[in-house]
């Protein structure tokens, strides 16, 4: 009886996972059929897709604000969560209303809160600049790489500072030179978080984002919405590829850390 | 000005607290400060937001009052996304738990590698962009797509299926896109699970269902009433799907909130912000719902 359940939950498990994997690869073949709209199985295939998209200056140009968005948010949103690492650090913990409030994005739709932005800024003109877009990825991405940050910094023993700080070193040293080599781990992964995060989202692009050169997701969303084409499958496969190069690099380091912390440990 | 003073005053405290750090009572300002600028950014994107949407909500030509609420119960486009927003976000949270869970269970039981596979699974899922999601399914649910073509080689069909831009559809997208968030969730909070506990029932004599009801439920409702919320309030803000794989009838209020914003410039806030307001309201009225669910957090009582 035990058995069959296994087996039976192992099938299972495995049919989910096909269902959460299946659909992403889906965009190959259909961006490489020859035909103007969509076919399966593709008759011919052919790359002339992908040469249409990376000759078409507007989505060059599409990636490369997305691009600019995204790394600035990873800065900006990491070096945030730094200095709430080192609260911790030094006080031994956060106070709790400090804490609530960061994970807040996390329990409001994001479609209120940007067309909130969007009334509230409108009237100061900076709806459409890449400033506010930035800020606004940052509030969204702040929950999830402060958690992690937070995370990174409790496994470092607060004695480090006050020893490095009694042997005359100045806080900016001490921070250089012992933190954050201690938590670059850490440090790189919610930069990626929130690059992934703010590369991702839609919503926010789509009410207070740049309107004549949009990032690369409103530019696809305005796209979808009026046809489905090979030409969009054939970005869709330029993200996605991407997208999957990050999440190596993120699980690289990930079973880095695990290694360096088993090894702490033994 | 002063105020700059005062906190310029405040630098040389900061830079001793950093140093020495220790000596200083935690309720100094110099720690503080560090946590301003995140704080700061958090106010002005989630707190301002939703604060100033009820504020244009409640704001008539006269004063204050409810005549925008009025109107939006007044045409039948709003109640009516109201209502999608609703069922899309209810079916979705329940189907999506309702997949995950037994995968969830099966992982959880696990230690190692399939525990690593299947993590890494969600991880890949989780990274790939929902509007790129989307659009596949865009892709695969259309006319000449991969499931019809497939549903017609197994001979299920004859008939083009025709499943794009319908609610199935957007149901489809939701629960698939929905999935790694909901597996995270609950794979978190499974950890607590005791499964020692169910092996005592079950040589105790429970039967499977009385051990599902009596050890198992009580052990699972907060994970599973968390994952629900979670999938719940994500989808009440997505637009995109119900926009890219639903039909003209299936609009929600996302929707609405985004052309009201951008197009109507004479009553579009107040409208937008109306249907913010219910919006916000209606995932209030879900965590209710999921906290009656979730009750009190189990322990087990013997031990320590």
């Amino acid at each position: 009886m035990t058995r069959v359940l296994k087996i039976a939950g192992g099938i299972y498990t495995l049919l989910v996972v096909l269902f959460l994997l299946l659909p992403a690869i889906a965009v190959l073949p259909a961006s490489m059929g020859g035909s103007e709209f969509i076919e399966f199985p593709p008759k011919d295939l052919t790359m002339r897709w992908y040469e249409e998209v990376v000759n078409d200056s507007n989505w060059i140009a599409s990636a490369g604000l997305s691009l600019r968005i995204a790394l600035l948010t990873a800065l900006v949103t990491t070096v945030m969560a730094v200095m709430f690492g080192i609260v911790q650090l030094r006080y031994g913990r956060i106070p709790r209303w400090a804490l609530l409030t960061i994970l807040l994005p996390l329990w409001t739709p994001h479609v209120v809160l940007a067309s909130g932005v969007f009334a509230a800024f409108l009237p100061t003109g900076l709806v459409g600049t890449e400033t506010l877009l930035v800020l606004a990825n940052t509030a969204m991405a702040l929950p999830l790489s402060t958690t992690l940050i937070l995370g990174s910094f409790a496994t470092i023993d607060p004695a480090l500072w006050t020893a490095a700080a009694s042997l005359g070193a100045r806080p900016s040293t001490i921070l250089r030179t012992v933190m954050l080599p201690l938590v670059a781990l850490g440090l790189a992964m919610s930069a990626i978080l929130a690059f992934q995060s703010a590369w991702d989202e839609t919503t926010f692009a789509l009410f207070i984002g740049p309107v004549l050169t949009p990032v690369l997701s409103a530019r696809m969303y305005a796209y979808v919405s009026q046809t489905v084409s090979p030409a969009i499958a054939a970005v869709s496969a330029i993200i996605t590829a991407v997208t999957l190069i990050c999440a190596l690099v993120f699980a690289f380091l990930q079973a880095r850390q695990r290694r360096r912390r088993s090894m702490i440990e033994s | 000005m002063a105020e700059v003073r005062d906190q310029l005053q405040e630098l040389p405290r900061l830079k001793a607290w950093l140093t020495v750090g220790r000596g200083l009572p935690p309720s100094g300002a110099g720690g503080v400060l560090l946590l301003v600028p995140a704080l700061l950014v958090i106010a002005a994107f989630v707190i301002l937001p939703v604060l100033y949407s009820l504020y244009l909500s409640l704001r008539t030509s006269v004063g204050f009052g409810l005549e925008a609420y009025e109107n939006f119960f007044a045409f039948a486009q709003y109640p009516m996304a109201l209502w999608n927003t609703a069922y899309f976000s209810g079916v979705a949270s329940v189907a999506t738990v309702v997949i995950a869970l037994p995968a969830c269970l099966y992982v959880s039981t696990h230690r190692g590698i399939i525990f690593q596979l299947f993590l890494g699974a969600l991880g890949v899922a989780l990274a790939i962009s929902g509007l790129i999601r989307t659009v596949s399914w865009q892709l695969l649910l259309s006319r000449s797509g991969m499931v019809d073509a497939m549903a017609q080689m197994l001979g299920f069909t004859d008939q083009p299926l025709d499943l794009l831009y319908s609610k199935t559809a957007v149901l489809i997208g939701m629960t698939q896109i929905m999935l790694p968030i909901a597996s995270m969730s609950l794979l978190n909070g499974l950890r607590g699970v005791d499964h020692e506990l169910i092996r005592a029932a079950s040589s105790l004599g429970a039967s499977p269902m009385q051990a599902l009801r009596d050890v198992w439920w009580p052990q699972m409702r907060k994970p599973v009433a968390n994952a629900l919320l979670l999938v719940f309030t994500l989808t009440t803000g997505l637009f995109l799907i119900p926009a890219l794989l639903g039909g003209p009838s299936d609009t929600v209020l996302g929707k609405l909130i985004l052309s009201d914003m951008t197009y109507d410039f004479e009553n579009g806030a107040a409208r937008a912000s109306v249907s913010g307001v219910v919006t916000m309201l209606m995932v209030l009225a879900a965590t209710l719902i999921c906290l009656a669910i979730g009750g009190k957090p189990f322990h087990r009582r013997s031990g320590k």
